[in-house]
């Protein structure tokens, strides 16, 4: 009996989530955030634009979690023409607001401007062809894999009072959808904690082959902001990360100037 | 040698013929002096790790790693061993120990290895007759910026005939024995630059006969000696570390070099070893082993404190110079603009500069995202940075000066350089707006009625301005409500209503129970026909409908057929189900009655009819509570 009070507990409790509460919005922030909106729009001078940034950047430090502000920082950043953190930013917006159409758009036109363009190896092609689910967002994958299984067990509900071979059919394609969708969703989040995605922000980043400026460099020029790359290990202040088109090198974590090299989204 | 002592390890463990892996340590020797050593080894027998082992740190640094692999056939059975070697290097003295560690075996075993300890004799700070001293350079230096390190070997002087010799004995037959000197950081530590320690050794002119041994260079034709090194020496009159004024011979040793990359780096001591001569002692001579202290180096960016706006991330000494084509251009026309930057320094590391920030670059529009010119080359001593600018307007006769900041480390201040002005010929555009040929890269020609409109492509959206976006949001988690709703509460239901399903199949399937569970509605029908045949004074049918409600309940209730029943039946039926005695004689009369009444000559009266309709209502109440 109590365990079944504590299950209608839970299921209540998720039924009616906890709203978000708005008591983050005070006077003081909303000031800020509208001054940093006006910095931005009307700014004629990179003194103006740094300071919209560092409005922004103060209202994210204060603990304010929101895909928009991370999107406004990254605009920002672009109109700074620093192509590096706006990246960064607007990655950081989309994990936080998958799907938003704004967001795809300047993210889409940031990649689209960088220098380098890396074009995944052949074998990646092929398999992204055959597996093309798994180049759909997470969230979505997630959502549609959730969908699928719940239309499983409707779908077996109804099978019990009217035994179909169509009905059959169709619960086992939603099964199989829902397994595949599923595995694809866990493989990302692992993928996603065991090497965690990171925008190179230094304007230009040389590449090694090993952890030292003794190694052979990986590209015959620097690679410029705005790069997305994976981290595969870190060492002594360098990181070993993987580029889209599948070769892999060592930066440093900091330039000599003690700024960030790359960051983690 | 060292496959038979590997053979005899494993005979004497037995290890060959057991069949799991087996983990040894050891240390080679296991005594040693500072700054000397020792080869820490770690064997695998009959056994493999899944990856290359890490020693714990401590108090000593951690050299080249080698690894072996060997394999055996002792009397048919095949044994192998895995070997991984390390060089290792105290930094300090007493005992060291290397702890025992945990490795992983590829058969997926954990294994632990013993802890291995080895003597490191301790050098003494200095000897009144010989000591060293050592100019360190300052603690804080900056990249690029040069330093040289100083060592100065005192040896106290003979007294009488022998004052100008060395004072260092000579074997027996004749040859000198100077000390031998180790110098860890001679060839060059870790982020820092040197000349070549091969010319850097020859320069010091290595002797056959002669001179300090130094980190135990080989010399000689063939390389089988010990090359050394007569220091310069000069004779001085000081203090000894004891406090007593003697003649000394000064040996000096330096060594120049430039710091390279950022960090806190610590450079171990020098220790020199062997015998010195000692007047008035028999054997005129005496064993010493003396060490200086190390010393630690930060490595620092240069100071914040009046960094220029042009600096960016120049150190050394650097010149600037430009290029640029065309030189004759209308409005709005671009302009390659190569900035060659020239000079000893971190050129690898030198960012662009943003020209736009530059005052003078004002007439031009610039797009500060230079190429990286092919002279890119640092064994050149040379980087290219080439920029795209137009001009705005028509007035600008020049392509202005480019000011570039560095940060020049033997002055250690940030110094900024220009380069030449070049002359530049604009004219104005024709037909178009210059403004528009500058801000503008394709001019669209005017549209044609019906035309279909294409996207520009260009340009980011709009910034979100509502205050929704202070609202902090949850990242997204696999782990939350969806799962609850969609993935679990959907599979519970369908077990709940299977459960459920299943059950009512197994409750409503069986007719028997079925017949059962509706015999009471049946008798009750019946016993409404038989008020109404009573209350149309028809005894026959009364009586029928009056045995059959009885005989059908009783044969419904207990799976009997109910045409077929007796009452022999219904009594035993009865008795088996544990009725009393009286309820089943009451039964029984009542059927009999009925049958009698229904085939009778006379007719009942009516008074007669419900009489027996009320008793046959109590035997059925009866009936009920006891079936």
């Amino acid at each position: 009996m109590k365990i079944f009070a504590l299950l209608s507990t839970i299921l209540l409790a998720s039924l009616f989530p906890v709203p978000i509460s708005a008591a983050d919005i005070t006077a003081d922030r909303a000031a800020r955030f509208q001054a940093a909106l006006t910095q931005a729009r009307e700014a004629q001078t990179r003194e103006a634009l740094e300071g919209a940034i560092q409005n922004f950047q103060s209202l994210i430090d204060e603990g304010i979690v929101n895909g928009h502000l991370y999107y406004n920082l990254g605009n920002a950043y672009y109109r700074l023409d620093d192509l590096g953190y706006a990246i960064l930013n607007w990655r950081r917006a989309q994990s936080l607001c998958p799907g938003d159409a704004d967001i795809e758009r300047n993210l889409a036109f940031g990649r689209s401007e960088r220098r380098e363009q890396f074009k995944p190896p052949d074998s990646q092609q092929v398999l992204n062809l055959l597996f093309f689910w798994h180049q759909w967002p997470a969230t979505t994958r997630y959502w549609l894999a959730l969908s699928a299984l719940a239309l499983f067990w409707c779908l077996l509900l109804t099978r019990l009072f009217v035994r179909k071979a169509l009905l059959t059919l169709s619960s086992i394609l939603c099964l199989a959808l829902a397994l595949a969708l599923a595995v694809s969703t866990f493989l990302s989040f692992h993928d996603r904690n065991q090497h965690p995605p990171a925008v190179l922000v230094a304007p230009q980043t040389h590449v090694y082959r090993g952890n030292s400026t003794t190694y052979e460099e990986v590209f015959t020029e620097p690679v410029h902001a705005g790069a997305e790359v994976k981290i595969i290990e870190n060492r002594d202040g360098w990181l070993r990360i993987a580029f889209p088109n599948g070769e892999n090198g060592w930066v440093r974590e900091m330039d000599p100037l003690g700024q960030p090299v790359i960051v983690e989204i | 040698m060292r496959k038979i002592v590997t053979l005899c390890l494993m005979l004497l463990t037995g290890a060959a013929t057991l069949g799991g892996a087996e983990i040894r340590t050891k240390a080679e020797p296991e005594s040693i002096d500072l700054n000397d050593s020792f080869q820490y080894q770690l064997n695998i027998i009959n056994g493999k790790l899944a990856e290359t082992p890490s020693l714990p740190k401590g108090s000593y640094t951690i050299g080249r790693l080698s690894s072996g692999f060997q394999s055996y056939n002792l009397y048919g059975r095949e044994s192998f061993i895995q070997t991984y070697s390390w060089s290792i290097t105290p930094t300090q003295g007493g005992r060291i120990t290397i702890p025992a560690f945990q490795v992983k075996t590829d058969d997926g075993a954990t294994h632990k290895t013993r802890a291995v300890s080895v003597t490191v004799r301790s050098a003494q700070p200095w000897d009144p007759r010989f000591f060293m001293e050592l100019t360190p350079p300052k603690e804080t230096i900056y990249p690029q910026q040069t330093f040289t390190l100083t060592l100065n070997i005192y040896a106290a002087r003979m007294p009488g005939r022998m004052t100008s010799d060395d004072p260092f004995p000579k074997t027996q037959r004749g040859a000198p024995v100077w000390p031998t000197l180790t110098i860890p950081w001679l060839s060059g530590p870790k982020g820092f630059k040197a000349s070549d320690y091969n010319e850097y050794l020859n320069a010091l002119k290595p002797q056959t006969f002669k001179g300090f041994t130094i980190n135990n260079v080989s010399g000689g034709f063939f390389g089988q000696t010990k090359a050394k090194f007569p220091l310069t020496r000069k004779a001085i009159n000081r203090k000894g570390p004891d406090g007593v004024t003697r003649d000394y011979l000064v040996y000096t040793l330096s060594r120049t070099m430039m710091a390279a990359e950022f960090g806190s780096y610590t450079f171990p001591g020098v220790t020199a070893k062997n015998y010195i001569l000692y007047p008035d002692r028999d054997p005129p001579y005496k064993e010493i082993f003396v060490c200086t202290p190390p010393f630690s180096v930060r490595v620092i960016p240069p100071p914040e404190e009046n960094r220029p706006a042009t600096y960016t991330g120049g150190i050394g000494n650097f010149s600037i110079t430009t290029k640029a084509t065309p030189t004759k251009v209308n409005v709005g026309t671009p302009i390659s603009l190569e900035i060659h930057f020239q000079g000893r320094g971190n050129l690898a590391t030198i960012a662009p500069l943003v020209l736009s920030d530059q005052e003078a670059f004002a007439p031009f529009k610039v797009y500060d995202d230079p190429q990286v010119g092919d002279l890119n080359n640092p064994a050149a001593r040379k980087k290219v940075y080439i920029y795209k600018i137009r001009p705005t307007t028509d007035t600008v006769t020049e392509i202005p000066r480019v000011a570039f900041s560095f940060f020049e480390p033997v002055k250690e201040t940030y110094q900024t350089v220009y380069s030449e002005p070049i002359p530049l010929s604009v004219k104005k555009s024709e037909g178009v707006g210059d403004a528009t040929i500058v801000t503008q890269n394709n001019t669209s020609p005017r549209k044609k009625e019906g035309q279909e409109l294409k996207s520009t492509g260009r340009g980011i959206q709009a910034d979100h301005s509502s205050l929704n976006a202070l609202v902090s949001q949850t990242p997204f988690t696999p782990l939350g409500p969806p799962l609850i709703w969609l993935g679990l509460l959907p599979a519970l239901l369908y077990a709940a209503t299977a459960v459920f399903v299943t059950w009512h199949r197994k409750a409503h399937g069986d007719p028997l129970k079925k017949r059962a569970r509706e015999a009471g509605a049946r008798a009750r029908r019946k016993m409404a026909a038989a008020r109404k045949a009573i209350r149309s004074n028809d005894a026959a049918a009364c009586y029928s409908h009056l045995g059959a409600c009885l005989k059908g309940y009783i044969a419904d209730r207990l799976g009997l057929s109910e045409h077929g029943v007796t009452n022999a039946q219904i009594r035993d039926c009865l008795a088996g189900k544990d009725q009393s005695e009286e309820t089943i004689a009451s039964v029984l009369a009542l059927l009999e009655q009925c049958d009698a009444a229904r085939f009778s000559s006379t007719a009942p009266t009516a008074a007669a009819m419900q009489q027996e309709q009320a008793k046959a209502e109590q035997c059925l109440t009866a009936l009920r509570k006891a079936l």
